[in-house]
């Protein structure tokens, strides 16, 4: 079960409440998906770069960690078979380590960050909620501190899409406990036209930052007990549910109670570092 | 040796390899298997020989115009058709010509001029495939089959996964080490292991602070056991 309240399970849980109660509250079993897959055998390539700038060394990790995750992968519906994903991979971590990484210098990377929220209100007399993230890396880079999120994507992304980042803003919070932040900023890894879009850092903005976790504890809060079902996310694009069978009463499984499973998930956590008071 | 007349029929009548074969999207949920420019052309030079094939083409711009991309920002687009003429000769000395249209589109935001390029180039090449699969199935024609029963399936190449991976003799000992350092970056990354744990390892097992130390035998015994971490 999951320590805290993270960016990806918020956004289950905006997406569907029940795909977010069988997955966080029940801990139900995911298939790992390609885009999953070639998205962590890039990020352990990416890191590899920034800690070594050497393209050989960084493909050489992508590569070890693509190969492991193949085993049962399913690639129907693809639009890339392994190979092609491959050779994308390659490409993606030479342009970022001669274009980027040689420039960067990494003062901490993928690391499970947590800090606890005390709530001066709360719906049903819950005191607090751990927030918990995994930034993926944070650089000096152009003389300031930036935290970066690597994503790979069919397209570019909006400079928009940075400045109303939920995830790069929580992120900048659980690192400002130890590191100063100055910019926030996507690095988006084109697959549709294979390259590195130019990345654009924004100034990161606590006082934003504060009133978007403020919203998601808010929203969390709110919506922690409904957990009703959102037909409109079992199918999104080719993108189908893995529990869509669970929850249309085609899997005979049993299913327990929303307060039994409610309760079980209230235990409190470890690893929890500090207090941050949500007004 | 120059082929008969029963030896390029024999071809031109085989199976297409399935890795020869394309998908793109048709739309609507549909996708239409084709085979490439490239395919076609060489396999008309190679079955026939160069001399004895030609086309022409007649295009006709069909539409010209810009839309905007999802930025709001212009593109300019045009479509043009080709009427394609291929001529082929046999080695029995018959000569057989096919007509046929072929379609193509092309989009540029900053050269209209390019457009055009794409699109008479695409519209030509696809006609000259509509004419040539009229020649048998190896050219194409085996894809208008429902069934694709003349499409040679080949067995999917099985996943390559760590636990089958195994350390050849042949592999020099500078790969084997770049394999270590990637394979265990791969078990850190994983969370199978830490820095720390990988150097306790790699110290306690063989009483070695780097991997250079290491013998070539403990160094692939090394390998293999990250693999499995990795792959577990």
């Amino acid at each position: 079960m999951s320590a805290g309240l993270s960016y990806s399970n918020y956004s289950l849980l905006r997406s569907c409440g029940m795909k977010y109660r069988l997955k966080v509250l029940e801990n139900l079993p995911e298939p790992r998906s390609v885009a999953f897959a070639f998205g962590s055998a890039m990020h352990a390539g990416l890191h590899t770069a920034l800690e070594t700038k050497d393209v050989d060394e960084a493909q050489d990790v992508f590569k070890a960690y693509w190969d492991s995750v193949q085993e049962g992968l399913d690639y129907k519906g693809e639009r890339y078979d392994a190979t092609a994903h491959e050779q994308m991979g390659f490409k993606f971590i030479a342009n970022f380590t001669r274009k980027y990484a040689k420039d960067m210098e990494l003062i901490t990377g993928e690391k499970r960050l947590y800090t606890r929220a005390y709530l001066d209100w709360s719906m049903d007399g819950l005191p607090h909620v751990d927030l918990e993230g995994t930034p993926d890396a944070l650089v000096r880079w152009r003389g300031k501190n930036v935290l970066l999120d690597f994503k790979t994507s069919a397209y570019n992304y909006d400079t928009l899409k940075t400045e109303v980042s939920l995830q790069l803003n929580l992120y900048a919070r659980l690192l400002e406990k130890e590191h100063e932040v100055d910019e926030v900023c996507y690095f988006v890894f084109n697959k549709g036209t294979g390259t590195v879009q130019t990345p654009h850092p924004i100034p990161y903005n606590k006082e934003k930052a504060l009133l978007m976790v403020s919203d998601m504890l808010k929203y969390f809060l709110t919506n922690r007990k409904l957990l009703d079902r959102n037909p409109n996310a079992c199918i999104v694009g080719k993108q189908v549910c893995p529990f869509i069978n669970r929850c249309w009463g085609r899997d005979e499984s049993k299913t327990e109670s929303t307060e039994t499973v409610l309760e079980a998930s209230n235990e409190s956590t470890a690893g929890v570092q500090e207090a941050v008071r949500v007004p | 040796m120059s082929k008969t007349h029963e030896q390029v029929v024999q071809e031109l009548d085989s199976k297409i390899p399935r890795e020869e074969v394309s998908s793109r999207d048709a739309g609507q949920g549909r996708s239409l298997d084709y085979v490439s420019g490239f395919y076609v052309i060489s396999h008309l030079n190679r079955i026939l020989g160069q001399s004895n094939w030609a086309y022409t083409s007649d295009i006709q711009k069909l539409h010209e115009g810009t839309i905007e991309d999802r930025y709001g920002k212009p593109v300019h687009v045009v479509h043009y058709s080709a009427k394609v003429r291929l001529v082929v000769k046999f080695p029995n000395g018959e000569t057989t010509e096919f007509g046929d249209y072929g379609y193509g589109d092309g989009s540029d935001k900053n050269n209209p001029g390019k457009a055009h390029e794409l699109a008479i180039k695409e519209a030509v090449t696809d006609g000259l495939k509509r004419c040539a699969k009229n020649l048998g199935n190896r050219l194409g024609l085996a894809l208008y089959e429902k069934e694709q029963s003349n499409v040679e399936e080949t067995p999917a190449p099985q996943p390559q996964t760590m636990r089958q991976v195994t350390v050849t003799s042949g592999s020099s000992r500078e790969t084997v080490d770049k394999d270590i350092t990637a394979t265990a970056r791969v078990c850190i990354a994983k969370g199978r292991l830490t820095k720390e744990s990988f150097q306790a390892l790699r110290k306690e097992k063989y009483g070695v602070d780097s991997t250079n130390a290491l013998s070539d035998t403990q160094a692939k015994e090394l390998l293999i056991q990250l693999k499995e971490m990795a792959n577990g």
